[in-house]
């Protein structure tokens, strides 16, 4: 199923949703939507995945770096909407220990300034 | 329980044939190390090859990857014949599996990150920041994210199979072929690899070919187990199925008897008129 990628603004988070599946030749596209929102400074980037079918190490590992250039930023980042196989495929890579991974959309935006919670 | 894979292309569940071997024989030095091995494996599926030392094992997987040309039969990788394919058609597809060597097969000249980094470069156009950071993912699965500057020479043999493997799965491809992937790592270790067998299976959509002599590992991470011997496929079902048959040589196998239908593998030559001139 081919990638989609929408960028929305809530409040002051930027929503991006990932539909479809992210692989080694698309994985691209994704990171350079989150390049953008990370050089601009976004105060909290959230990545919709629940229209996610698949995703592979390059795209874990774009959803990574952006982590990272929020962190050097002093922003935030959180994902929600996981399905159970996708929240396998970040529990093989250990990585649900390095994102916020919320359950739902208003509780990743939540944690944005101005918005219902700090996370 | 089957002997003979059915000439059916689907299993029950509808999965493909992602792997199709068709009366395959290899000699070497006039010995039928293969003799008409047939066998399929469905997406998804992980399947264990046993047998005991010299049944053919290895080289049968080499058969399958095309690192060895067969002397009649053949094999298909995702409906594709490997004979028949031109070179270029052969390293496309190289991309799409994965293979973990005995001994790890690691670049010596390059450090443990590059060696997992070298796939990468070669076969993607991911940045580097990237790769770097697939690089740290794929050592953190086989537990060695501390090894990432190390050179293989500072690796021990269990280490240097774990790096092998955390570079065959760097592109992650759809089957990944495991010669030996337990052996000599220690219970603990062993048990990381049988769990990242089957998470990758789960989760990843990898179907695993896994040639080993570990009965344990093989009952743990199986979806099908297949018997070698003498160059023949001599017994394929579910672990269950190899639990409880009563094949005595398969029997034999599972139980590590010292007597029974398969012969100690020592000279061909009997001791006797040898030792007696």
């Amino acid at each position: 199923m081919a990638l989609k990628i929408n960028a929305r603004e809530v409040g002051s988070a930027a929503v991006v949703d990932v539909t479809g599946e992210v692989d080694m030749h698309n994985s691209p596209e994704l990171r350079k939507v989150l390049k953008r929102l990370v050089g601009a400074k976004k105060p909290l980037i959230v990545v919709n995945m629940s229209g996610l079918d698949y995703i592979d190490s390059s795209g874990l590992a774009t959803l990574v770096e952006c982590l990272q250039g929020t962190m050097k930023n002093g922003t935030k980042f959180s994902i929600f909407g996981l399905n159970p196989r996708i929240k396998n495929i970040f529990t093989l890579a250990r990585l649900e220990q390095v994102f916020r991974i919320c359950e739902s959309e208003s509780e990743a935006v939540g944690a944005a300034p101005g918005g219902k919670s700090e996370g | 329980m089957a002997t003979a894979p059915e000439a059916r292309q689907w299993d029950r569940n509808g999965n493909e044939a992602v792997i199709e071997v068709r009366d395959l024989v290899k000699i070497f030095q006039g010995r039928k190390v293969l003799d008409g091995v047939n066998l399929k494996v469905y997406r998804g599926e992980t399947v264990t090859i046993m047998g005991g030392s010299g049944c053919g094992k290895t080289t049968l997987l080499r058969c399958i990857v095309g690192a060895y040309k067969p002397e009649a039969g053949g094999s298909s990788l995702f409906g594709n014949d490997i004979a028949k394919i031109t070179p270029d058609e052969l390293s496309e597809l190289r991309k799409r599996i994965g293979v973990v060597f005995q001994t790890g097969a690691l670049f010596q000249s390059m450090t443990v990150g590059e060696n997992i980094a070298l796939l990468l470069r070669e076969h993607t156009e991911l940045d580097d920041a990237i790769i770097d950071i697939i690089v740290k993912m794929k050592l953190e699965m086989v537990g060695l994210r501390d090894a990432y500057g190390l050179m293989p020479a500072q690796l021990s043999g269990g280490m240097s199979k774990r790096v092998g493997i955390a570079r065959a799965i760097s592109l992650d491809p759809d089957i990944v072929f495991y010669d030996e992937p337990t052996t000599g790592l220690d219970p603990i270790m062993a048990g990381v690899m049988n769990q990242l067998i089957m998470g990758l299976a789960d989760n990843m959509r990898v179907t695993s070919v896994v040639v080993t002599h570990d009965m344990n590992s093989a009952f743990k991470v199986s979806d099908r187990l297949i018997m070698l011997h003498e160059g023949k496929v001599v017994a394929d079902g579910t672990a269950d199925e190899i639990r409880l048959t009563r094949d005595p040589i398969v029997r034999q196998f599972v139980d590590g008897l010292p007597d029974g239908p398969i012969p100690l593998r020592r000279s061909r030559v009997p001791y006797i008129e040898d030792i007696l001139g």
